[in-house]
């Protein structure tokens, strides 16, 4: 009596080979594009036309602003990248730290296209509320970030250089 | 049908020890899955080391059945950006959304979150009065993605026939499969 002809172990047998194969390419999917370089050319960043706002009813400041953007990502799409969440983020310490992104987008990747984000004067995404009165001529910075989201594999970030800011000095009524 | 009495016979014949060996090796399976499942539990500091993504909320970056890993790590710290799964005070579902404002406070942490398929912040989702989420609703942070492979695990809950055929298969194949013979 041998084992295979029975119609359970079969069914058994090619699953399981099955979900081994698909691991076996997933893996090799990301072992392959681990070490490859990802090389992007953000050529600018600027934050412009600032408002500060006081929000009485429930105890923050509010800012809003136009930034500029000139990117070329096309560089960071591999054969493992399914799409890239690009994002605005400002940073600011109060001392402790405080993070907002005030714009992002998706962008998917395209063959045929090169990757490339360019915004002038471009009205924030999110108005930025924050936790309480902290905004008042608080330095901050502003980074270009992006997450990295595979085909199959690791999730990760990556971010160009820091620009310097400045909230208002005082509110713009 | 075939199969089915195949099974028997071939189950029928074994003997005691071969039965008992069936058993035991059944048991081996099942602690070795439990002690992976627990080892993940402890390396990621997470009570839910994988989730499978329920909702569309996340799309297009994660889908319904999408297999998410996760860690509760705090290295680096959570950050804008960040996608973190959370509960909701006693509410039992877990939500995939992303980070898209942190402010620390004395020892405590504020996050605000928001689906990126979604076209407002989740403050309608939070409790009523409450306007951050902190680190004990958090169950983890992203860090490795499968696509599609958990819908499977969304068919089992939706349709228990299926969960309740799969296991038999499963317990079948446990009792039933030999080592090949000389």
């Amino acid at each position: 009596m041998g084992m295979m002809h029975n119609v359970t172990a079969r069914l058994n047998s090619s699953f399981f080979f099955g979900v081994w194969l698909l691991a076996a390419l997933a893996a090799l999917n990301i072992a392959s594009s681990f070490f490859i370089e990802q090389k992007f050319d953000v050529k600018s960043v600027s934050v412009t036309n600032m408002k500060l706002y006081k929000n009485t009813r429930y105890n923050w400041d509010e800012a809003d602003m136009e930034f500029t953007l000139n990117a070329d990502l096309t560089d960071i799409f591999n054969w493992n990248v399914k799409l890239i969440y690009l994002y605005l983020e400002i940073d600011y310490f109060n001392p402790e730290r405080n993070q907002v992104i005030v714009w992002d987008k998706i962008i998917w990747r395209d063959q045929l296209k090169q990757i490339k984000v360019e915004l002038t004067k471009n009205k924030g995404k999110y108005l930025i509320k924050t936790k309480s009165y902290d905004l008042i001529g608080r330095n901050a910075t502003a980074t270009l970030k992006w997450e990295v989201i595979p085909i199959t594999g690791f999730v990760y970030k990556m971010q160009s250089e820091s620009v310097p800011m400045q909230f208002l000095e005082k509110y713009s009524y | 049908m075939h199969a089915l009495t195949d099974t028997w016979h071939e189950f029928k014949t074994m003997n005691k020890r071969r039965r008992a060996l069936q058993a035991i090796n059944l048991l081996l399976v099942i602690s070795t899955a439990l002690m992976t499942w627990k080892f993940f539990m402890v390396a990621s500091w997470s009570e839910s080391p994988i989730v499978v993504v329920l909702s569309g909320s996340m799309e297009p970056a994660y889908y319904r059945g999408d297999i998410l890993f996760l860690e509760l790590t705090y290295n680096p710290p959570m950050s804008v950006g960040d996608v973190v799964v959370y509960k909701l005070g006693d509410r039992d579902i877990p939500i995939v959304h992303r980070i898209i404002s942190v402010h620390e406070e004395k020892d405590e942490l504020y996050m605000l979150t928001k689906g990126d398929n979604n076209r407002v912040n989740d403050r309608g989702l939070y409790s009523q009065g409450q306007f951050w989420i902190t680190r004990k609703d958090l169950m983890g942070r992203v860090w490795f993605y499968i696509p599609y492979v958990g819908i499977i695990t969304i068919w089992l809950n939706d349709y228990p026939p299926l969960k309740y055929a799969l296991i038999s298969f499963m317990v079948i194949v446990g009792l039933t499969s030999r080592e090949p013979q000389g």
